[in-house]
């Protein structure tokens, strides 16, 4: 564990020397401990693929002050490997309208259509990191087959909802962006509503599973979400 | 009520961010100083997280369609309000009517409006703040456009009666303005004092100067930055070294603090992009994502740094260099293209020093403001 500045008002807790894996359940497991810091220690926490960076008040905390207190609350941190947490269900309506890019990735992979919705939908997923955009998640265990690199010139706007592929990594558009990611499917759910007290769906270490459902499905589901209202 | 007749360059209302949700991937926004929005508000009897209207490089023009007070502390942007100049880093009562007009910054980039009750948006997130980029929060998640109306809030009881007993003076059938402005003792704040606009290289030595004779427009319009450099050199911003620091070689990282770069046109609300003297590190390592804060300078493959600034993603998988310390913030918050910086590296005990003495600085001056009650 490395602990450093990220300027006067935070500190990165670093756990990189491991492999991915056991230093993100590091991670989850640092983050689980950071909860029992006062407020001026803690303001805000955002976890990283292999870090954890604390915000604190540098008006009532020191940096080596701090240091030290996060030493010695996370020197005998183990890995948190979740063993029975639900993996959240995204269902998604792949390929046509919704996922234009789907025949590319079949293509890349030399594999049927139907096989890429199976290989997607097979894993379960784990958020490393909310990052990019409000409600944007990094999801890793993405099956290498698929793991098409990025658009070489990104799309001007990619609808909310969208299902992506850039490489290793897959993840969902939480609106509608610009965007290089090769577009295999859309859910109507929404990953990210600024009215909740959390307002991301997701959040780090949370598991991941995408369930494939009709377009029917699809517009019942989005006539319900959009009942609530808009995010 | 405000009603927006030009919108200038990119006017949008802020608070002092949103915070709390960077784990949701929400970056703040909020004020690019945050300081002078505090400072702004103090000065009409407002709570410090009351929302403003942060303007940039060209300033709008409002009409005002109720008696209002407000402030103005920032870039000189030449405020006028119905042809008769008015001075940042005071009162203003403007009369229902009266039309606020604003030209192009002459020096710095950013001047804060602040108005007594604040501008009255939802909050979104706890905060009034606008994410352009996010399209959330402020006036609708946007910047204002012509015909915009903005409500201001009532104003609160001890608010009403303390800008009563502050004594004014007229400037015009419109236009009253409080006797005192605000000043510093300027030794200690350098970058705060290039955002209230006093780089005039006024002594210090007192925490402000109460009563008329002041002359002309308060506050410093004189072509010099707080410290004493013209403002057409480059701005020293102090650098605490990042988690990656040690990625680049100690010529690269001596090389960042000898020559100047300059902020290019994409320069925004989300970051400053640099051009100058490209670095490069030796580093193979992969680098996977990571939180970034305000001041981030990151080091993209091409060498040309970028120092990331409110509206910034929360998270980043660039080498980042240094980030700058936070007393240096107000001093970037006026920086636009064409503008220049030059690094030096500060150690973080001794930024967070400087902090605290910056602070001290605000906090005198609000318990002053809101002690003062008509003291002439």
């Amino acid at each position: 564990m490395f602990i450093s500045p990220l300027g006067d008002s935070a500190v990165v807790i670093e756990f990189a020397k491991r492999g991915l894996d056991e230093a993100h359940s590091l991670v989850q497991a640092a983050y689980g401990c950071i909860g029992t810091l006062p407020s001026a220690f803690c303001k805000a926490v955002v976890p990283g693929y292999t870090t954890l960076t604390v915000y604190y008040d540098p008006l009532c905390v020191d940096y080596d002050v701090l240091r030290d207190r996060l030493r010695s609350l996370l020197c005998d941190v183990v890995p948190v490997f979740a063993d029975v947490t639900e993996a959240v269900d995204i269902p998604v309506c792949y390929g046509g309208d919704y996922g234009p890019d789907i025949e590319l990735v079949a293509a890349f992979a030399g594999i049927p259509e139907t096989e890429v919705i199976r290989l997607h939908t097979e894993a379960t997923y784990t958020v490393y990191m909310i990052g990019f955009a409000p409600g944007f998640p990094y999801l890793g265990g993405l099956d290498q087959r698929i793991a098409m690199p990025r658009r070489s010139t990104p799309r001007v706007s990619i609808p909310a909802g969208s299902v992506g592929i850039a490489g290793a990594q897959t993840g969902v558009y939480p609106k509608e962006s610009p965007g290089g990611w090769q577009v295999i499917g859309r859910t109507p759910i929404q990953l990210f509503d600024a009215r909740m007290d959390f307002p991301s769906l997701l959040k780090p270490g949370d598991k991941v599973h995408f369930r494939p459902i009709s377009e029917a499905e699809f517009e019942r589901l989005a006539r319900q979400t959009k009942g609530v209202g808009k995010g | 009520m405000i009603e927006v007749i030009r919108c200038g360059l990119l006017t949008t209302v802020q608070d002092l961010g949103r915070f709390g949700y960077e784990m949701a991937g929400v970056s703040p926004s909020g004020a690019m100083d945050a300081t002078l929005a505090e400072v702004a508000n103090a000065i009409v009897g407002n709570s410090e997280d009351a929302a403003v209207l942060e303007l940039t490089w060209i300033g709008p023009e409002l009409l005002f369609t109720d008696d209002a007070w407000i402030a103005i502390c920032g870039a000189d942007m030449e405020a006028k309000v119905d042809g008769t100049s008015v001075p940042r880093n005071r009162i203003i009562q403007v009369s229902s009517g009266a039309k606020l007009t604003f030209a192009a910054a002459k020096h710095g980039a950013r001047t804060i409006l602040a108005v007594a009750g604040g501008i009255d948006v939802p909050l979104v997130l706890g905060s009034r703040s606008t994410h352009v980029h996010a399209r959330m929060g402020g006036y609708e998640g946007r910047a204002l456009r012509p015909g915009d109306v903005l409500k201001t809030g009532i104003l609160r009881e001890s608010t009403a009666t303390w800008l009563r007993k502050q004594p004014m003076r007229r400037q015009s059938n419109s236009v009253q303005v409080s006797s005192w402005a605000v000043r510093f003792p300027h030794e200690l704040s350098d970058g705060l004092l290039d955002g209230l606009g006093m780089g005039d290289g006024l002594g210090g030595g007192v925490a402000h100067k109460w009563g008329d004779g002041l002359g002309g427009l308060g506050g410093g319009s004189g072509g010099r930055r707080a410290n004493g450099d013209d403002w057409s050199e480059a701005a020293t911003i102090r650098l605490i070294p990042g988690p990656e620091f040690l990625w680049f070689s100690d010529e690269t990282r001596q090389m960042l603090t000898k020559t100047p770069y300059q902020l290019t046109q994409a320069s925004n609300r989300m970051g400053y992009r640099l051009a100058g003297m490209p670095l490069s590190h030796a580093h193979n390592h992969h680098l996977w994502s990571s939180a970034v804060t305000f001041g981030t300078v990151q080091v993209p493959p091409d060498g040309q740094p970028v120092i990331l600034m409110a509206e910034r993603q929360t998270t980043g998988g660039y080498p980042r260099l240094g980030v700058v310390a936070s007393v240096d913030g107000p001093r970037l918050a006026q920086l636009r293209p064409g503008h220049q910086v030059r690094f030096t590296w500060i150690d973080v005990r001794a930024a967070q020093l400087l902090l605290k003495k910056q602070r001290n600085v605000v906090s005198q001056l609000k318990t002053l403001l809101r002690h003062s009650g008509g003291v002439c």
